[in-house]
């Protein structure tokens, strides 16, 4: 059985957005709240995908790699692994291409058109693009009275918005497995690199996009989420029945005993 | 009276002359704070003509002004953050939430194994520790029955707006006992207003001008649950069972707010300016744990 981990607040649209995953798996997936595992002392064998943990710190970061490691000392499969779960700003800037800032390097940004971006565990806002410093003031305005908390916003550039004719692809990654949406039209140098930034910087279960204008490849977002990793299956222009296969890859080999001590 | 969002406010640019009365600071990110102060700010040069309630920056927010209650010697149970040393509690406890106002999120918890369990189960539902309060319960009933006082501030005055009776430590309205006997004692406390001596010391200690008191009374000594700075108001609803015009009290005190104030031009102003990004900057680090500690 693969376990899909999500925030209690996601579940519903988790539930929504799985139904067909769900059927193309034959009853071998289910959800499950992360806060129900605090209340128990084990859980069955099998593969469990962590969801939204690129935006944990702290405390529940701590508690997330305690059960991470109780999932591997009992023998499960570990997919997202929160001990290596990294916030997507620190994943785009790894993979180059694309001038980001934070804080107070906000203030004395002056390359534009730009964007700004917050994501927490549980929420991703991005601003529309914006030509100078003072549409960035007021977006960053704007975003701080939405709730966004100042440590979790971003700003970066997009030489490619600056051009007309970009269009956004989308890479969802499953294991090893890649399958890209929207990329018929362009060159396959392009798509080769988007590829392997995936492979090299995205999480086991993840849906990545770039921004592409003629050669320019904009890494734009690497999201973890449940709702991520399961309308990614939509997105991708697979058949559900393949991605269903890849997903089933993740399933422990031989037959699934016994259960995982939690504590 | 009308109502704005900080971000509407911003848009607009201007405030009128009149009282504006700074609502949901306890409720506000690091940043939404900061906001809400350089909005004081602007708006506080001109006391003839605009009236400003709750300072965001001296509001106490819910646990330091709990801390501080039980430190002055006036609340008997104390507050802790998860990270504080937990080995003084007094149980049972229960867990809120720092800034919401939707009451205890757990039961009672007797031993230091439930309580991080309790604990455990916040944080992997993403709730951030910071967040998370443990609250000492404190049994107020008297023959098993609570009693609950809510009484309101607004500028100058004081009245009070409820005082429920139930069985549960939880006590919400939709638990009140409904007897006519428990109607009467809401009737006399909303007629006599018995209180307001000893309440305003408190609003004056958590520096609020405009919100609602929660309370409760053990052995004679009053104990504060919580002060909310944007309280919701009974209206006239039929379907309330207090027959008292409570709604007259409430707007006379809003009235009285404008008393002394003159008319003049309106202030504007541009919250989103060149130094909002390092203000940001600032309220996203140091001045949060400077804030709430």
């Amino acid at each position: 059985m693969i376990y899909l981990l999500v925030w209690p607040e996601h579940l519903e649209t988790a539930a929504r957005l799985a139904k067909p995953l769900f059927a193309a798996l034959e009853g071998r997936m289910r959800l499950m709240a992360t806060s129900q595992l605090a209340a128990r002392d084990e859980v069955p064998m099998g593969a469990y995908v962590f969801t939204g943990v690129s935006g944990i710190s702290g405390a529940t970061r701590e508690r997330f790699e305690q059960l991470e490691r109780a999932l591997d000392t009992g023998g499960a499969t570990v997919v997202n692994r929160p001990s290596l779960a990294r916030r997507p700003i620190e994943l785009l800037r790894e993979a180059g291409e694309v001038e980001i800032g934070t804080g107070t390097e906000i203030a004395s940004w002056s390359s534009f058109p730009a964007v700004l971006n917050s994501h927490s565990a549980t929420f991703t806002l991005d601003s529309p693009a914006l030509i100078d410093s003072a549409q960035l003031r007021e977006s960053l305005g704007r975003m701080v009275l939405s709730g966004c908390a100042p440590e979790t916003i971003w700003i970066r550039s997009s030489p490619v918005l600056a051009e007309s004719g970009h269009q956004a692809i989308a890479i969802l990654r499953l294991g090893s497995r890649l399958y890209p949406a929207g990329a018929h039209a362009i060159g396959s140098g392009i798509l080769d690199r988007a590829m392997s930034i995936c492979l090299a910087l995205a999480p086991d279960a993840s849906l990545s996009t770039f921004l592409v204008g003629g050669e320019s490849l904009v890494p734009w977002s690497v999201e973890d989420s449940a709702t991520a990793a399961l309308s990614g299956a939509s997105q991708s222009g697979e058949s559900l029945q393949a991605i269903a296969d890849a997903w089933k890859q993740l399933l422990p080999t031989g037959k699934p005993v016994g259960s995982i001590r939690l504590r | 009276m009308a109502e704005a969002t900080y971000l509407e406010m911003a848009n607009r640019g201007s405030a009128p002359c009149g009282v504006t009365i700074f609502c949901d600071i306890e409720r506000m990110s690091s940043g939404q704070w900061a906001i809400a102060c350089r909005l004081w700010r602007k708006l506080s040069g001109s006391p003839k003509t605009h009236r400003l309630l709750n300072d965001p920056h001296r509001q106490l927010g819910r646990y330091p002004l709990l801390k501080a209650l039980y430190e002055d010697g006036i609340n008997r149970f104390n507050v802790f953050l998860p990270d504080e040393g937990l080995g003084a509690l007094r149980y049972p406890v229960f867990l809120r939430i720092e800034d919401d106002h939707e009451g205890p999120r757990t039961d009672l918890l007797y031993d230091r194994a439930a309580l991080d369990s309790a604990i455990d189960a916040m944080l992997l539902a993403g709730t951030p520790e910071s967040r998370i309060l443990v609250v000492e319960f404190l049994d107020t009933s008297e023959d098993g029955v609570f009693r609950k006082y809510g009484a309101y501030r607004v500028g100058d005055r004081i009245f009070g707006q409820h005082k429920i009776l139930g069985t549960k430590w939880q006590l919400k309205s939709g638990d009140r006992i409904r007897s006519q006997a428990a109607m009467d004692e809401n009737s006399e406390y909303w007629h006599l207003n018995p209180h307001a001596d000893l309440l305003m010391p408190l609003f004056e200690r958590a520096a609020i001008d405009y919100g609602r008191i929660d309370y409760a009374f053990l052995d004679g000594s009053l104990q504060v649950w919580e002060i909310n700075d944007n309280p919701s108001f009974a209206s006239s609803a039929p379907l309330r069972l207090s027959k008292e015009p409570k709604e007259v009290r409430y707007v006379e005190s809003l009235d009285a707010l404008g008393d002394g104030l003159v008319a003049g031009p309106s202030i504007e102003f541009d919250l989103f300016e060149e130094s909002l990004i390092a203000s940001l900057a600032v309220s996203g680090s140091a001045e949060e744990g400077g804030r709430k500690a």
